[in-house]
């Protein structure tokens, strides 16, 4: 399934396109795994970062930048 | 680098991932609390060592390498501590990966159509953590074999194999849950009647 990945070379996608195009079978199992990592990323829960998160973030690095300042002087 | 360009930099190119790297980082521990800690980590991090970064490369991938670091040194931590997770039992550095069969396991679009998200999220969580990373980061954030490489850490031809067994992996644990739904592969089923 690497040429789903983009990872094959494009003498392998070509050879691989042309085998697809005469073999049936071929063609259904790529479908099935296209469409099943296309419902795996629709579905997974995406869990954004909160405020919290961002603010928790900017408390730290104003902590470092504090920090360093200190240091300096 | 300056205070300022450093700030620049932290704005301009490292927090706009924040949504990704936290979502990464929330399905490596289940935790909100956990992640939260692993993304700060993280990100204070790239603040220290932004200098190491080339503005204007793969921000993401540098930020993902770093937040895996992190999550590998907190299991660490916990690892010497009894009453903690055993370390080498959610990591598993001994890369037999490579010598793996590659087996294709099919799944069927009706089956997988069945379920809901908290099923797929389940079951993608359930994954032994060096399986789940690598559908995380190719397959929910579309980085390629060589940044998954770099991330993680492992050659290229180790990502492709852990991939091809996460996929089968998930595959067969999602086709075990749509069993327990009542789905049938109507294919395999016709395929024995026709044997």
């Amino acid at each position: 399934m690497m040429y789903l990945d983009n990872a094959l070379a494009p003498h392998e996608v070509m050879a691989l396109q042309e085998e697809l195009s005469a073999d049936p079978q071929l063609q259904a199992v790529l479908a099935d795994e296209q469409k099943f990592r296309a419902l795996l990323k629709a579905r997974l829960h995406r869990q954004p970062a909160t405020d919290a998160l961002v603010q928790g973030i900017q408390a730290r690095l104003d902590q470092e930048v504090v920090g360093a300042s200190a240091t300096e002087a | 680098m300056s205070r300022a360009e450093r700030l620049e930099l932290f704005e301009g190119e490292f927090m706009p991932h924040i949504d990704a790297l936290y979502n990464f980082a929330y399905h490596l521990v289940y935790s909100e609390e956990d992640a939260h800690d692993l993304v700060q980590e993280a990100y204070l991090k790239a603040y220290r060592f932004a200098d190491k970064y080339e503005r204007g490369t793969n921000a993401k991938a540098w930020l993902f390498r770093i937040l895996k670091n992190a999550f590998i040194n907190q299991y660490r931590k916990r690892s010497r501590r009894p009453t903690q997770v055993d370390y080498e039992e959610i990591v598993n550095y001994q890369d037999a990966d490579d010598a793996a069969p590659q087996q294709y396991v099919d799944l069927r679009e009706e089956l997988f159509e069945g379920m809901l998200g908290d099923e797929v999220t389940a079951a993608v969580n359930a994954l032994p953590v060096d399986f789940k990373t690598v559908i995380l980061l190719c397959d929910i954030e579309g980085f390629t074999y060589e940044e998954i490489a770099t991330i993680v850490d492992i050659p290229i031809g180790t990502v492709r194999s852990r991939l091809h067994r996460a996929r089968n992996l998930l595959k067969a644990q999602l086709k075990a849950y749509a069993a327990s739904l009542g789905y049938k592969d109507e294919r395999r089923t016709k395929k024995k009647k026709n044997d």
